[in-house]
């Protein structure tokens, strides 16, 4: 059972990285790629209108985390406190640029929001991999030694 | 850790976000140094050509030919940094490569990997092609890094503590099989949600509403 549920918690995970990272990766290409308009506001739309479902998946690897490996859960979410803060931020930020960017026609407002969807998705991007790995690295070379962890 | 909560010192926040040293093998890391950096833009590489992949796969973007030459070259730039890490990560933590010893099938992942890059630079395939291609590097980055650590979540180093691992972190029997039923709820609603959205949006969304 444990084994069934940490195959569907990766399966999740892996689905959200597929299916969001696109979002990520369209983030950055609007920040460098798009110089005029009407590639903004297409390449925008190619995030904006799969975003908000591609995100379930995330939302639903923390249920399935929170119900299937609590232990785990709570360790990960106060161990990992900052780096995931960074990427909650970042998250927000990502979402608020692409949804605001189109609700007022003036350059400066658009600007602003592109640029908060382009940045936001290049370190929410960059700290996935930080965090990720940081997590993998540093929990094989001591945590609990570290924070004299008892199971 | 009392009760799976780490403890740390009131008013500081548990990891640093860089040491002096700016190293991973230093005796207070914190959560950027070289080499977490170095998989970060592995990442943001690999994403990069995913979401172009995206946009040349659902739009008639003016800038669609620019991104095909862009996704090329980055693709080399995926497989020098690809290489470069995997280099640095064996070095840095060799007692990662043991579970793909002892369990074969994980050596299915990092060829995924390796397969995605592959097509990606080897085939010149069609848009659709060239997306699944970036989904393998996806699937097959992820799964490999978890893949070797199984079955530890939060594996341990030294002899005083167990690791935390799927079995000891895992809820109660009961637990589980209410989460399942949850979770069964839970699945027909995204699948619903994931197959209606894709539906509507299925093939180019130029001509799409979307703002202004």
């Amino acid at each position: 059972m444990e084994i069934l549920w940490y195959i569907i918690i990766c399966v999740v995970l892996t689905a959200f990285f597929v299916l969001d990272g696109y979002d990520f990766g369209t983030g950055i290409i609007h920040l460098f790629f798009a110089k005029f308009e009407g590639d903004k506001r297409t390449i925008a739309k190619a995030a904006g209108l799969f975003w908000d479902s591609n995100e379930v998946w995330l939302v639903a690897a923390g249920g399935m985390l929170f119900m299937a490996f609590p232990t785990f859960y709570a360790s990960v979410f106060s161990g990992f406190y900052l780096p995931l803060m960074i990427v909650l931020w970042f998250i927000i930020l990502r979402a608020i640029g692409l949804e605001l960017r189109s609700q007022f026609d003036y350059n400066l407002w658009k600007l602003i929001w592109d640029r908060a969807f382009g940045v936001g998705s290049l370190l929410l991007a960059l700290f996935f991999g930080i965090a990720f790995w940081q997590y993998h690295q540093r929990s094989q070379s001591g945590w609990c030694a570290w924070w004299n962890c008892q199971v | 850790m009392h009760g799976g909560i780490a403890k740390y010192e009131a008013h500081y926040f548990f990891l640093p976000l860089w040491n002096s040293t700016f190293s991973p093998t230093a005796a207070d890391p914190g959560v950027i140094d070289w080499f977490t950096l170095l998989i970060g833009l592995t990442v943001v590489v690999a994403l990069t050509i995913h979401g172009a992949n995206w946009v040349i796969l659902k739009t008639s973007s003016s800038v669609n030919m620019k991104l095909a030459g862009m996704v090329r070259k980055l693709s080399f730039a995926l497989i020098g940094l690809s290489a470069f890490s995997a280099i640095a990560w064996i070095s840095l933590k060799p007692e990662s490569l043991e579970n793909f010893g002892k369990y074969p099938i994980f050596i299915l992942f990092p060829v995924l990997y390796l397969a995605g890059m592959i097509g990606l630079i080897v085939i010149k395939g069609s848009e659709r092609q060239n997306f699944f291609f970036s989904t393998m590097i996806i699937v097959g980055g992820i799964a490999g890094g978890v893949a070797s650590m199984f079955p530890a979540l939060l594996p341990s180093t030294n002899s005083i503590s167990n690791p935390l691992t799927i079995y000891n972190t895992t809820t109660t029997e009961y637990g589980l099989s209410v989460a399942t039923s949850w979770a069964i709820v839970g699945f027909v609603l995204l699948a619903i949600y994931v197959v209606v959205q894709y539906r509507l949006m299925k093939g180019k969304i130029d001509k799409m509403e979307y703002g202004h």
